[in-house]
């Protein structure tokens, strides 16, 4: 076997200080939404050490994370199962906490501009302009073709432009 | 980089700053990590003993109610599925199951741990509350689990198994019992020891196979062993035996890539599968959310890229409805769902005309599983060169679109907003739409006196025209699907421009739409470009005067 129960959970812990940051940052990003956030990270961290094989791949560990949490964010299946289980596990204490976070996405267009994209067009821009990546690397983690980030980029960019524009007008 | 890119790289750092994330991994997610690790153990809570099998057990006390078997409709009958499972290879021949069980792994633990601390109790106090304070060092005693049958991944049977059943005993489940002429293949990982023998006895009736009853492989690292073996009734036919054997062969001592298992989708049956440039994908009917709360049935298409899978899931469809989704695997689009036991037929409509989708049964060892929601309608598939309408025959009448797709008149199909303009498309009676400016600026509005046209598939844009005020100039562009435009203009004036519109409308699949604002006096300088950047056709100018467009100083309307 691979190695005790102990060792396990030290690598374990080490791949989560080294990269839950990140993936909550990033989690963060694509749902605007602080919990929410870490709940994706969680289970996409939980996804990718699913395989002691994985654990052991250090180098390929961000893109699997990053891949995952897109991927989670972007099924409607997940959404609907997180916010289930969300409200059944933390019930009025996690609206107490909701309620006492300032609402930063009202206080910049772009970012609020941001939470009406499609997640995807959302993923594409944040995986663009916030992880530089590459089409390339940004096709990956999406699954879909570089033609496809294109076009996503390209109708999410269209969108925020109109968006910030209206908000200037006003 | 332009300023929008600049200002999100900002945003995004900026937003991402906010964020505290603590390195602390809280002991859940741990937990849950080491239970998803299918080869190692189980991190049981302190003082508490994880049953093998637990999974199991949980789905099944979910699903304890009364089974009504309800017939479906369609085919029954499954051609043959070339797939891989957990990067198992598998070929089902036409006409025999085969059960996705992989998903069973990410709940089922490979051993228990019992821990004992010594503690100092406290009486229950005023608040009915009572505590444990632990003192000296926990002792903790770890046992692999007895898997004799290790954890199951596919199951290839010439009968259907009942979907939570194995045709080999599982920690405290027996297996399922074996028709006379049944003949099945059960493939398991194993994450703590094999044993041939015990393996044996825990498959009943891998003592009528006749020739290889059992082997062995492994994944590429050689970390993780997995056995096939073969199993069958008294009376099974030696064709089906030989099905079974030449499936152990093509098993034997091979080396795999595996994949995560799912861990919110549930077992299924494997009812289609096919392979692309891109992705290959399958089509399962089972449990599309698993949990201690219940299970909930319905179609998961799962696919394969890179070695990665992923799942996108239908409920079952009621009445007359249909539910689709559609797929693009690199060599065709896979479009699929379910439909209601009021549907009599469905079909995909392309360019290429229209393709009747292949009606699949609801297998029947699905049905009961759940209280309510029968499964009465079926499951639907159809295989196209490129994305088309989906369209529901139903009580044999006219083709018809899914009510939510097709647009009465009257209806707003998309509608859209810039700095100067606020507007919509408006299904007309004559089954195509017009441009409403809602509002500009200047409080004007006003709608095109005819129908915008899609796009004509040959120029780029085929259609200029709008809605052209005292202040604002509301200007729609069509193209193809994915066109945008570059703007200049060399003056301060405004221009918003909107590209990416699409109407999800009968006819306008595969036409994209620009609409461009501009302020009455000014000029903007068009590039129509695809979304790799290439120029789509000649540049053009726009010049907005009260009640006119000039296009390339030509008045096109007024």
């Amino acid at each position: 076997m691979e190695g005790s129960a102990v060792e396990i959970g030290s690598v374990m812990a080490e791949l989560y200080e080294r990269h839950a940051p990140s993936a909550i940052r990033l989690a963060y990003l694509l749902t605007g939404d602080r919990h929410g956030a870490e709940d994706l990270a969680h289970d996409a961290f939980v996804r990718c050490v699913g395989r002691f094989s994985h654990l052991r791949a250090h180098e390929a560990f961000d893109a699997y994370l990053r891949r995952a949490i897109v991927n989670l964010h972007t099924s409607a299946l997940r959404r609907r199962r997180v916010e289930r289980a969300w409200l059944a596990r933390e019930g009025a204490a996690a609206a107490r906490r909701s309620a006492s976070m300032p609402d930063v996405g009202a206080t910049h267009d772009l970012w609020r501009a941001l939470g009406t994209l499609p997640a995807r067009q959302r993923a594409a821009l944040v995986l663009r302009y916030y992880e530089d990546l590459t089409e390339l690397d940004t096709a990956k983690a999406l699954g879909c073709s570089v033609a496809a980030v294109k076009s996503l980029v390209a109708r999410g960019s269209d969108t925020l432009r109109a968006a910030v524009t209206e908000g200037e007008l006003r | 980089m332009n300023d929008l890119e600049r200002d999100l790289k900002e945003l995004f750092e900026s937003k991402a700053r906010d964020v505290d994330a603590g390195p602390a991994a809280p002991v859940a997610v741990l937990r849950r990590g080491r239970r998803r690790q299918a080869a190692t153990v189980l991190g049981g809570a302190v003082g508490g003993l994880a049953v093998v099998a637990v999974g199991v057990a949980i789905v099944l006390a979910a699903i304890d109610g009364p089974r009504t078997d309800v017939p479906g409709g369609g085919q029954r009958d499954l051609p043959e599925r070339r797939t891989s499972i957990g990067g198992v290879p598998v070929t089902a021949p036409a006409g025999w199951t085969l059960v996705n069980d992989w998903p069973l792994a990410t709940i089922l633990s490979t051993s228990s741990k019992t821990c004992t601390f010594t503690g100092t109790g406290v009486p229950v106090g005023d608040a009915g509350t009572a505590e444990a304070t632990p003192a000296g060092d926990e002792t903790c005693v770890e046992t692999p689990a007895e898997l004799p049958a290790g954890v199951p991944v596919l199951q290839l049977a010439n009968f259907q198994i009942p979907l939570l059943e194995t045709v080999c005993g599982l920690g405290d489940q027996p297996p399922t019992t074996l028709p006379s002429d049944g003949v099945a293949v059960y493939v398991a990982i194993f994450p703590n020891a094999l044993t041939m023998r015990a393996f044996e006895d825990a498959c009943p009736g891998s003592v009528n196979t006749t020739g290889t009853t059992a082997t062995t492989f492994a994944d590429r690292d050689v970390e993780m062993l997995y056995g096939a073996i073969a199993v069958a009734g008294p009376t099974a036919r030696a064709e089906d035996l030989a099905v079974a054997e030449a499936y152990l062969e093509q098993l034997g001592g091979i080396r795999i890539t595996d994949t995560v298992p799912s861990s919110t989708q549930g077992p299924g049956y494997v009812l289609a599968a096919g392979d692309g440039a891109e992705s290959s994908w399958r089509l399962e009917a089972g449990i599309i959310a698993l949990s201690t709360d219940g299970v909930e049935l319905g179609v998961p298409l799962v696919t394969i890229t890179s070695g990665a899978e992923g799942y996108e899931t239908l409920p079952p469809a009621a009445g007359g409805n249909v539910a689709d989704d559609a797929h693009d695997y690199g060599d065709g689009v896979i479009t699929w769902g379910t439909a209601g036991p009021l549907v009599q037929g469905v079909e995909v409509v392309t360019a290429d005309g229209a393709t009747t989708a292949t009606r699949l049964a609801w297998p029947t060892g699905l049905f009961g599983i759940t209280e309510g929601s029968p499964l009465d309608g079926f499951i639907w598939l159809a295989n196209t060169t490129t994305p088309g309408e989906v369209r529901a025959i139903v009580s044999g009448g006219e083709p018809t679109s899914p009510a939510d797709d097709t647009p009465m008149p009257g209806d707003v199909v998309t509608s859209g907003a810039d700095g100067l303009s606020s507007w919509a498309f408006l299904w007309t009676e004559a089954g195509c739409p017009v441009l409403e400016v809602v509002t500009t600026r200047d409080d004007a509005t006003g709608r095109t006196e005819s129908c915008v046209p899609a796009w004509d598939g040959d120029l780029v844009p085929s259609y200029i025209g709008g809605v052209y005020g005292a202040e604002v100039a509301t200007i729609v562009l069509v193209g193809p699907e994915g066109m945008y435009v570059d703007t200049t203009r060399d003056h301060p004036g405004l221009v918003a421009s909107q590209c990416g519109v699409t109407l999800n409308a009968p006819g306008w699949q595969g036409s994209g739409i620009c609409v461009v604002s501009l302020e009455v006096g000014q000029s903007v300088r068009l590039v129509p470009r695809d979304i790799d950047g290439a120029a789509l056709g000649d540049a053009f100018e726009l010049r907005a005067a009260d009640g006119s467009l000039f296009v390339s100083g030509e008045a096109v309307a007024s």
